[in-house]
């Protein structure tokens, strides 16, 4: 019964090529969507007999064709969280469950993304415009360090950066070795104590004999006395008895009150450590003048006038909340406005070992399968994983004049079934014809 | 690679020349503001997976060279002092007089003795007499107007420190307010480089105050310390610098004589602020011209009582007395006295005195003669007493084979800490000519100095200018590139569309 056989596999196409159909209008519809990845549509042939002899007409299948691994066009954005992946992977991202005032309660899925257009909400959660929040490893808040024995999502809480009270300080300068009358020449230095409040600290430099000078460090803030000691600081070898080039720091010694000298040792630092107290606790400060037998940090040359090259510190001053941006790394860096940034987490990319098997989820998000394989959790740029692209984000890999051109392809395709059932249609109407 | 992958990339193109030609046009806006550095805008391509992904311009960065803007404005602050130097000594030289004038103190002197020398022909003549009172009160009030000068010139000094040490309390102020700004802003992820500019105009005007150096922490802080070690603070409440106003006269001195001292933080660092306005003002203040008034307060002394000696009181402060000298520090009792000297009134009054002599004077082995005024009855000829002021007075031994004292050199002021740059002659004529040459040289010398400190300054500014400031041709040219790409951008983007037109036109 070849010809209903006909009519029924010209329906068969005509089915096959709505379904088609749908998917274009998919695709087409979501081309400016973040992060979608397109269907395409492949079609497969059903048999009913064929031998050598007879050949009965089957019939055509659409299979949807999930392109989850083909890149999108990628676009820069001004937003500073935005972030995109080149290559494989995806962010892992999750749902809530309950959204709270303070708290989100978050549902145990695992969702993967790649609609990286991430935004810092109310809760301090960084959530992409489909709702999904962005999971990371948690960095620690002190060292830095990534913990990356869990993926949660990732939270901004630290809206604060707590001073840091200073606890080195390197100064450059050169002491006269010709100096005018004998009274110190002093340096002063600001230094931050545990609150971030500034404090002066007074080095009073006076020589007691050529190549020879005291150090005498004061703090006039300090809770228990201004004074808090000196040291011998000897330049040359004649002076140090150490083998150093004339005029570089070749020894530091004969230490009183708090103040501690370091040893000499060839290219090590030359430093020496006081104690003070500003009401929050002893607080070292280790000193260093540069490095024995080098002409780096602090040198006594030819002059009669203290001059000062530089100075630095590394304490900081309290900071409050002033943004939050992603680095190429992954690592999400919350900036604060005395300079300083702090990194809370880093995003690792999820890769699967069959991308395009992935379960697809509203808002342009995937679950893991069988056939995909279990979620794998790298660093970004490891393992085959893909990079992170920050300031931009992934566009949809929807092409629209390939897609136009598929649209028509089906809409021949269609047709040419439609002839196929009305001519069928007209065959059997003259089969019918026959009898009268 | 999609039409749409194209259409962003020519987008980005878009968007990085519109950041481009901002800055260019800031750059021209800018081609005169003092202290402006060009900015450029580096860019660089973008990838991703092997696919061209456009252009991305990082932030504004200004193109400057740190240590030759550090050494120039050092210069500028060396050139600043000299500046304020030259200006208040040519201030004095004036008062000095011009060459071959004959008003300078030498001349004065000069005249003093002629007039003298004529008396000694005809002791009774009155003319003569008086010729000889105008021409010591002229010398007196040549004195008393240098003296004047130099007062003016110290308290015009302290007047411009108290001004200096305000405009650099809101100096330093303006500079932590733009610091704080800076750092937020680059926090922020945003260009710091326009505030910068404005940072380094603030600089500009310290360093013209005191010479500083900076230091920019990787934050975008700056410190800001002198070569002596003073750091100075730019967050603060209570401004750092303070110096109180005061009325300064002859006998005011620092430390603790009247003459405030400049404190920062309440530490006194009056001698440690290095080169600039200030530092120069206040070493106008406390050495320059109070050495020239320690020279001149000598010399006055001297003249007095060369004559005093020698039994005529010719010169005196207004109420008739002749300090006696011989005090510890060495100017005790006479530091001022340029500013008072005078005609004595005695003498003014009754110019027959010149002939007869004021007072009498016992011998003294080691100094003057003998002398016994000429009495109302005695001849109308005395002649003894011009004679000895002709031949001691203006001479150089106070009696035959005795030296006249010589005027004191080092010990001088109101503490005994000033020292006069010349060994000062025993001659009255040959001390005026030093001390009117060593002062005049002062003058020229700071006016030397500016003029080679300037040289310098300028090479080092149009090197700066060379590397840092804007020129019109680059920013043109530059420009030019700009209008081209854009076009060429927008080219792509009308293709791009063309293209999607044809596309949607497939469709029936």
């Amino acid at each position: 019964m070849s010809l209903f056989g006909a009519m029924n596999t010209a329906i068969s196409g005509l089915k096959a090529q709505s379904l088609s159909f749908g998917n274009i209008s998919d695709n087409v519809a979501n081309s400016q969507t973040i992060g979608f990845k397109r269907i395409d549509t492949s079609f497969i042939n059903f048999l009913t007999s064929s031998s050598a002899q007879s050949s009965s007409p089957g019939s055509v299948v659409a299979r949807p064709d999930y392109r989850n691994s083909v890149q999108g066009t990628i676009a820069q954005s001004d937003n500073p969280l935005a972030m995109a992946i080149v290559g494989q992977g995806f962010f892992e991202v999750s749902r809530a469950d309950t959204v709270g005032t303070s708290a989100v309660s978050f549902a145990p899925q695992r969702f993967f993304s790649r609609a990286g257009d991430f935004q810092m909400d109310r809760n301090g959660y960084v959530v992409n415009s489909a709702g999904d929040y962005l999971n990371g490893w948690t960095a620690n808040g002190t060292t830095g360090a990534i913990d990356r024995s869990a993926v949660v999502p990732i939270r901004v809480t630290q809206t604060v950066y707590n001073p840091q009270p200073t606890s080195e300080v390197s100064i450059s300068a050169n002491l006269p070795a010709t100096p005018l009358g004998t009274g110190p020449v002093s340096a002063q230095i600001s230094v931050f104590d545990a609150l971030g409040n500034d404090h002066v600290v007074t080095l009073d430099w006076t020589r007691t004999a050529a190549n020879d000078w005291t150090v005498a460090v004061a703090v006039p803030d300090d809770i228990v006395a201004a004074n808090r000691g000196s040291a011998r600081v000897a330049f040359g070898p004649a002076a140090s008895g150490n083998p150093v080039p004339q005029g570089t720091v070749g020894l530091i010694g004969s230490p009183t009150g708090s103040v501690t000298a370091g040893p000499y040792a060839v290219d090590t630092p030359a430093t020496l450590t006081f104690d003070m107290n500003f009401g929050s606790g002893v607080q070292t400060i280790t000193l260093n003048l540069g490095t024995y037998g080098l002409s780096s940090g602090v040198t006594q040359y030819s002059g009669n006038e203290f001059s000062l090259r530089g100075i630095s510190q590394n304490g900081v001053p309290p900071g409050s909340f002033s943004g939050v941006s992603a680095t190429a790394a992954g690592d999400v860096q919350v900036t604060y406005d005395n300079g300083q940034s702090r990194t809370i987490a880093r995003v690792p990319v999820i890769t699967f070992n069959d991308p395009n098997s992935l379960q697809r989820q509203d808002g342009q998000a995937f679950t893991s399968t069988l056939a995909s394989g279990d979620p794998l959790t790298q660093d970004a740029r490891t393992n085959g994983a893909g990079g992170i692209v920050t300031n931009s984000v992934e566009n949809s890999n929807v092409d629209i004049a390939n897609e136009f051109t598929k649209l028509i392809v089906a809409q021949r395709a269609y047709s040419a079934n439609t002839k196929m059932v009305t001519t069928a249609d007209e065959l059997l109407q003259q089969t019918l014809d026959m009898k009268r | 690679m999609s039409l749409a992958g194209s259409l962003s990339i020519a987008a980005s193109g878009l968007l990085n020349i519109n950041r481009h030609l901002a800055v260019v046009s800031q750059n021209v806006a800018n081609v005169g503001t003092p202290g402006y550095a060009r900015q450029v805008l580096p860019q660089s391509s973008m990838t991703a997976a092997d696919q061209g992904m456009g252009v991305r311009s990082a932030l504004a960065q200004r193109q400057i060279d740190l240590h030759l803007q550090q050494a120039a404005l050092h210069q500028a602050s060396a050139v600043a002092g000299l500046d304020v130097a030259a200006a208040a000594l040519s201030a004095i030289d004036v008062v000095h007089g011009a060459t071959g004038a004959g008003d300078d103190l030498a001349s004065l002197l000069g005249r003093v003795e002629d007039r003298f020398t004529r008396l000694a022909s005809d002791p009774a003549s009155q003319p003569s007499q008086a010729a000889v009172v105008a021409a010591a009160d002229a010398l007196a009030r040549q004195v008393r107007g240098l003296g004047a000068a130099y007062g003016g010139a110290r308290q015009a000094a302290q007047d411009a420190v108290v001004a200096d040490v305000a405009t650099l309390n809101a100096t330093l102020r303006q500079i932590g307010g733009l610091s704080d700004s800076i750092v937020q802003v680059r926090a922020m992820g945003l260009s710091s480089a326009d505030l910068e500019n404005q940072r380094d105009a603030a600089r500009g005007k310290l360093a013209g105050l005191i010479d500083v150096r900076a230091m920019a922490t990787p934050s975008g802080h700056l410190l800001l310390a002198t070569p002596s070690g003073l750091s100075l603070p730019t967050r603060f409440i209570d401004p750092p610098f303070a110096v109180n106003a005061s009325t300064l006269d002859a006998t005011s001195f620092y430390p603790g004589g009247g003459a405030p001292a400049v404190t920062l933080s309440g530490i006194d660092v009056t001698t440690r602020l290095g080169t600039g306005r200030l530092a120069a003002n206040l070493g106008m203040r406390d050495d320059v011209v109070p050495t020239f008034q320690a020279e001149l307060d000598e010399f006055a002394f001297t003249l007095s009582r060369r004559f005093e000696a020698q039994g005529l009181r010719l010169f005196s402060d207004p109420v008739g007395t002749v300090p006696a000298g011989g005090g510890t520090p060495v100017q005790d009792g006479y530091v001022g006295y340029a500013g008072v000297i005078s005609v004595n009134r005695m003498v003014a009054d009754d110019p027959a005195l010149l002939r007869d002599g004021t007072h009498d004077v016992p011998d003294d082995p080691a100094g003057a003669s003998a002398f016994v005024r000429n009495s109302a009855t005695g001849p109308a000829g005395f002649a003894t007493l011009v004679e000895r002021v002709l031949l001691r007075s203006f001479g150089i031994e106070s009696r035959a084979g005795v030296a006249q004292p010589t005027p004191a050199r080092t010990g001088l002021g109101p503490i005994g800490l000033l020292a006069a740059p010349y060994t000062p002659p025993v001659g009255l004529a040959a001390l005026a000519s030093a001390l009117v040459a060593a002062q005049t040289r002062a003058s020229s010398d700071a006016a030397g100095g500016v003029g080679s400190a300037r040289g310098l300054q300028r090479a080092l500014d149009d090197k700066l200018a060379a590397g840092s400031g804007v020129s019109i041709d680059q920013e043109m040219t530059v420009m030019l590139q700009l209008q081209a790409a854009y076009a060429a951008n927008a080219r792509v983007i009308a293709a791009v569309q063309t293209m999607m037109d044809q596309t949607l036109q497939l469709l029936r």
